[in-house]
């Protein structure tokens, strides 16, 4: 079986090459013909243009350029053509380039600003880039769309706009965790430019670690995502970063009652009018004071406080050769540390950087986007009820990427590496120090195409992801496909099989977890499931998604998605352990011995979106019915994120002079949580000595008799958070923001944990007003 | 006009929503009072104990539910026996009820309701706790198996005197395993009195217990003969018993000295059920929502153990000669003579001596 499998996997891969080559030939080979590609960047800033049109005059040859700003126009007519370009916010470029027989042009391509608003050219290029794609699981954010959602302080936050989309589940303000469409947080991957991040937000629920001026593109992939990503078995975030402008120094400060930021920008070579060649910076912090200011402004805070601080750095320095060809450098530091005194410690960090090259060598037509990231996230946890622990994941990250651009074809094949260690170090209950120091690679080979026909749109592809501390190949077959039913309306249908092997330390059943540490490629756990022998201990899961998707051309957008996760094989840490685990042994079911076990799982539902803009005003309404669960050896059980019903309400008006004034809304509603009652107290007998005998004078322990496990709901979730804020705006792109906001405004008594003992509720956070001011210059 | 209604409309809902109920059902509707109970079979010594305990299901603070001396308290009408089987056969041994005074703590009753009896557990029997509610018809059970006693190498001869000053031969309990029991517990007890500025002597007697040793696979039981599995051995470096001392024997006001009259050693074992209740009990002691119980239509667990016992250890000269010494013990003002009864001529006998100094486990009487 295992055989065959593999003799497939090398099948696909020998077919794969063989047609890569058959079409660089037919293309490259042409007698009459030449070919054009290039580069397409922002004059102002140096950006690249993605969703922009080139064409040649006179003739029906043309291309879209992707996110990489370059395009490719096979059979272009041998002599001198003029290439047209064109993209909505900008003005129309032509160019004469000359075509000559059999031979690669390459030209470099700067469009200028046109003095149109910028929020109708943004959601005229995301319809563009709609009608390209397989729009099913997927979700785009820019600096622009995130900017709609209310958040606290001053500046939106990616945290914030997250929660916002339909399918994703945040447990709470306070140490909450992300879990999209069924998964767990980790079985969310998220890439920052190519580099693994394994935290991506603060202890405090509504700051992630990125500073979204920073930001050029967020896309979520919420279920059945392209070969291009694997690693995990429930969703991807892929965060791309922006360069520095690379013709003027720009920055942005804001402070608020919350925390401070500074972006700091600008070329360091300049990119002129003649030269594309240039070197630009790009510097961001941020940083809380809210531990400070909140026991001034929020008195009336519970004693919990808010005690969290944060700190995070990102700098990154970007070459542009002259030929367009981009080489960037990054490094990043956030750190992050809870202290709730007497109780809950935590400290962590992230430190990391790599660098890329987007490279189209000369006389080819293929782009080339090559990186290579390292990072380490550490953290410590200090609970008195418990005993320290600390855990590290060491991270490296390194592809080679292909894209090869054909009229109505694209492939695009990678070779990536994986290297992964992880070190979990705890107090055992007998008082040892135990570290558990792991290393994994993965090698990945992947090809993802996509076919344009006037109807359709299909993406097929396959992940090929060996598991070299299991010796395990893992083909994993993907496919999107789109069918036009009109010109706005398609329907969309995604599948795909996915796995890891990355498992966390804390169970699913923990509500509120401020502290997460990491194996890689665990052994300790089952060898029979079910009565089945499981080789492989990876964890696998299969997707499929089906939606209906409207884009008209007045921006509205609506969108219905249903999908079902099957998570056949997860590893979870065990909580019905009651044997110590000393290998497989028949006279102990293995499931009360190992320190880990596997569960199966589903989690399936129906999200529904309506998203509207105009110039004035734009609206989000996101719904979602969800069901997820879970099942081990044991127990059939919903697990603790299985929110059934989900919606939320973005609303963003602006007026007055010059559009100055915005006001933006959000209300989230969503029925309760999962929690595990009580079934009753009872004295819990103990002898003082520590021996075995009936001490007949004894006190016992008060102790509590659970009910099923997450039997119970909690009451339902819901808050508005309101924003109001007027911009000035000066000479030469200065201007300045105040903005005041507050947070569940009608103070709302969201439950955050309930204590079983004294029966004393501690809620979510109350409201909330801050204020803060940001300053672009 | 349209938007004003709509407005309105908002508005009401926001004023609405915060009306929603907001309380949380701590408790499962299903919930019902549920027996708790405690009991081990001790082969070494006839006396059997069981406690037997409710829980409590009332959705009130939990400050007033333990100053309820009745919210845990089962019926006094119940009916408990052991039923000793073989084969097909089984004799009963019914339980008496007893109430012991209760130590001060969080729960309010003053009363332990205990069910003991006699009975010498045989190896060759299994013995199920039955506990019958004739109110409702309630039936609580649970069968086990007895563990046999395990067997102590050494120290095994009293009122001698063991090296515990070289470390280069450490004081050492060495015992073996025997059928059925699954855990060990090493205990290591200091008896000695206190004697108080005012005149004042107190025995006392202080308890360590060694960490839990765990056995996967003991040896086989066999009616004829007791086999004898793996050794076991606990060494007590001076250093050790030093910092054993330290930790058990607490600080005390007007304290003018303290005299050490022996050592005491046990080792107990137990069944797996006793070892499941251990190994939870240690292990998830934090955030598990995990215990284990052996009992049908009931909660706690019914357990198999027994012990064997060395006393009368004394230690060498040099060990108390060092015993003020050591900064971690100098702090408890032991001399360095040995504590001798002045109506004990030279080395007394095991059972006269003992019978001189109160059992701590003696002190109390049931009423």
């Amino acid at each position: 079986m295992k055989s065959s499998r593999n003799k497939y996997c090398l099948l696909i891969l020998l077919l794969a090459f063989r047609f890569l080559t058959l079409i660089s030939q037919t293309e490259t080979t042409g007698e009459t013909w030449g070919e054009i590609k290039g580069y397409i960047y922002e004059n102002e800033t140096g950006y690249v243009i993605p969703i922009a049109s080139v064409g040649i005059a006179g003739t029906t040859q043309g291309a879209i350029s992707n996110e990489y700003g370059f395009f490719v126009i096979r059979k272009v007519p041998v002599g001198s053509q003029i290439l047209v370009v064109r993209c909505i916010g900008y003005e129309e470029y032509r160019q004469t380039v000359n075509v000559q027989m059999a031979q690669l042009e390459s030209v470099v391509i700067k469009l200028t600003k046109r003095t149109v608003e910028l929020k109708e050219a943004v959601i005229s290029g995301d319809r563009r880039r709609w009608e390209r794609m397989t729009p099913v699981g997927t979700q785009r954010m820019t600096a622009e769309s995130m900017s709609r959602t209310p958040t606290l302080g001053v500046q939106s936050d990616l945290a914030q706009v997250l929660q916002t989309l339909p399918g994703v589940i945040f447990s709470g303000d306070r140490g909450g965790q992300l879990y999209v469409r069924g998964g767990a947080p980790i079985h969310n991957k998220v890439l920052l430019d190519g580099m693994t991040v394994i935290n991506p937000f603060h202890s405090i629920g509504f700051m992630s670690v990125f500073d979204t001026e920073v930001l050029q593109s967020v896309d979520v992939y919420s279920a059945a995502y392209g070969a291009q990503y694997g690693g995990r078995v429930s969703s991807i975030m892929d965060i791309r970063t922006r360069p520095g402008n690379r013709s003027v120094m720009r920055g942005t400060a804001s402070q608020s009652n919350i925390g401070f930021g500074l972006l700091l920008e600008g070329p360091l070579k300049k990119m002129t009018d003649s030269t594309l060649g240039s070197i630009s910076y790009i510097l961001s912090t941020k940083g809380s004071i809210v531990q400070s200011t909140a026991p001034v402004i929020y008195p009336w805070l519970d004693s919990l406080g808010l005690p969290y601080r944060y700190n995070d750095f990102y700098g990154k320095v970007s070459f542009m050769e002259k030929n367009g060809n981009l080489f960037d450098v990054f490094g990043l530091h956030y750190t992050d540390a809870v202290n709730y005194k007497s109780a809950i410690r935590s400290n962590w960090s992230t430190t990391g950087g790599g660098f890329g090259f987007v490279i189209s060598p000369t006389q080819s037509n293929t782009l080339f986007v090559n990186r290579l990231a390292m990072s380490r996230y550490a953290a410590d946890f200090d609970d008195p009820s418990t005993k320290p622990k600390s855990t590290i994941y060491d991270n490296l990250d390194m592809s080679i990427k292909g894209i090869h651009m054909h009229n109505r074809f694209e492939l695009v094949w990678a070779a990536e590496f994986s290297a992964i260690h992880t070190r979990y170090s705890y107090i055992r209950y007998d008082g040892m120090h135990i570290t558990d120091d792991l290393y994994t690679s993965d090698a990945i080979v992947l090809f993802q195409g996509k076919i344009l026909w006037p109807k359709w749109i299909l993406e097929p592809g396959i992940h090929l992801r060996i598991y070299s501390a299991i010796f395990n190949l893992m083909p994993e077959p993907r496919i999107k496909a789109r069918y036009n039913i009109s010109d706005n309306l398609s329907l969309n249908l995604a599948a795909g099989l996915y796995s890891q092997n990355l498992t966390a330390t804390t169970a699913e059943q923990d509500v509120v977890s401020v502290f997460q540490g990491y194996n890689t490629g665990v052994e300790s756990v089952q060898d029979y499931f079910r009565g089945s022998r499981i080789y492989k201990p990876t964890q696998q899961a299969w997707h499929a998604v089906a939606g209906l998707s409207w884009f008209d051309k007045h921006n509205l957008k609506l969108s219905v998605e249903t999908y079902v996760k099957d998570f056949y094989r997860l590893i979870n840490n065990n909580p019905h352990q009651i044997y110590t685990y000393l290998g497989y042994d028949p006279n102990y079911p293995e499931y009360l011995s190992s320190p880990y076990i596997y569960e199966t799982g589903w989690s399936y539902g129906i999200d529904f979106l309506l998203d509207y803009s105009e110039t004035n005003w734009s609206v989000w309404a996101a719904y979602s019915y969800a069901y997820v669960i879970r099942e081990d050896e044991f127990v059939k059980y919903v697990p603790h994120f299985d929110r059934r019903h989900n919606l939320n309400l973005l609303g963003n008006y602006r007026f007055g002079k010059d559009r100055g004034w915005t006001v933006k809304g959000r209300f989230q509603i969503g029925s309760g949580f999962p929690f595990t009652q009580n079934a009753g107290f009872y004295e819990e007998f103990k002898n003082e000595d520590g021996t075995f005998w009936v001490d007949p004078y004894g006190q016992g322990n008060l102790a509590i008799l659970y009910g099923p496990i997450n039997g119970g709901r909690l009451p339902a979730y819901h808050r508005l958070d309101l924003s109001l804020s007027r911009i000035w705006k000066f000479m030469a792109g200065r201007q300045l923001e105040l903005a005041v906001s507050v947070l569940n405004l009608y103070n709302r008594q969201n439950v955050f944990y309930f204590d079983r003992i004294t029966q004393t509720r501690v809620n979510q956070l109350p409201i909330m007003p801050s204020f803060g001011a940001v300053l672009k210059f | 006009m349209k938007i004003r209604t709509n407005i309105f409309k908002w508005l009401t809902l926001i004023i609405l929503l915060p009306a929603c109920n907001n309380d949380i059902d701590l408790f499962n509707p299903d919930q019902h009072k549920t027996y708790v109970v405690f009991g081990l079979l001790n082969s070494t010594d006839p006396l059997q104990q069981v406690k037997i305990r409710m829980t409590s299901v009332t959705d009130a603070a939990i400050g007033e539910l333990m100053d309820d001396s009745t919210e845990f308290s089962a019926t006094p009408a119940l009916q408990v026996f052991i039923q000793e089987w073989q084969k097909d056969n089984y004799a009963v041994f019914p339980l008496e009820r007893v109430l012991y005074p209760k130590e001060p703590g969080i729960f309010f009753n003053t009363r332990n309701d205990i069910y003991q009896t006699e009975i010498a557990p045989s190896p060759d029997m299994a013995y199920k706790l039955m506990i019958i509610n004739p109110e409702n018809g309630d039936l609580v059970t649970s069968k086990i198996f007895p563990v046999q006693t395990p067997k102590l190498g050494a120290p095994n001869w009293p009122w001698i005197r063991y090296n515990f000053s070289n470390d280069g031969d450490p004081f050492n309990i060495r015992f073996y395993e025997v059928p059925r029991a699954h855990v060990y517990l090493v205990q290591f007890c200091i008896r000695y009195i206190e004697v108080y500025e005012n005149g004042d002597t107190l025995f006392q007697r202080g308890s360590f217990v060694h960490w839990p040793r765990y056995v996967d696979d003991p040896p086989e039981y066999s009616p004829k003969h007791l086999n004898l599995g793996n050794e076991h051995n606990q060494h007590m470096p001076k250093g050790f018993t030093y910092n054993v001392f330290d930790s058990i024997i607490p600080d005390r006001q007007n304290l003018s000295y303290r005299q050490l009259i022996c050592f005491e050693v046990a080792v107990w074992g137990g069944d797996q059920n006793l070892r499941n209740y251990v190994e939870l009990g240690i292990k998830f002691s934090d955030n598990r929502k995990q215990s284990f119980t052996n009992i049908v239509n009931g909660i706690g667990f019914f357990g198999a153990c027994s012990h064997v016992d060395c006393t009368g250890i004394l230690p060498d000269r040099d060990f108390m000669d060092s015993l003020p010494l050591y900064s971690r013990t100098a702090r408890l003002k032991f001399r360095t003579e040995l504590y001798r009864p002045d109506e004990l001529p030279g080395l007394p006998s095991r059972d006269n001596f003992f019978s001189l100094i109160p059992d701590i486990r003696n002190e109390k009487q049931p009423e």
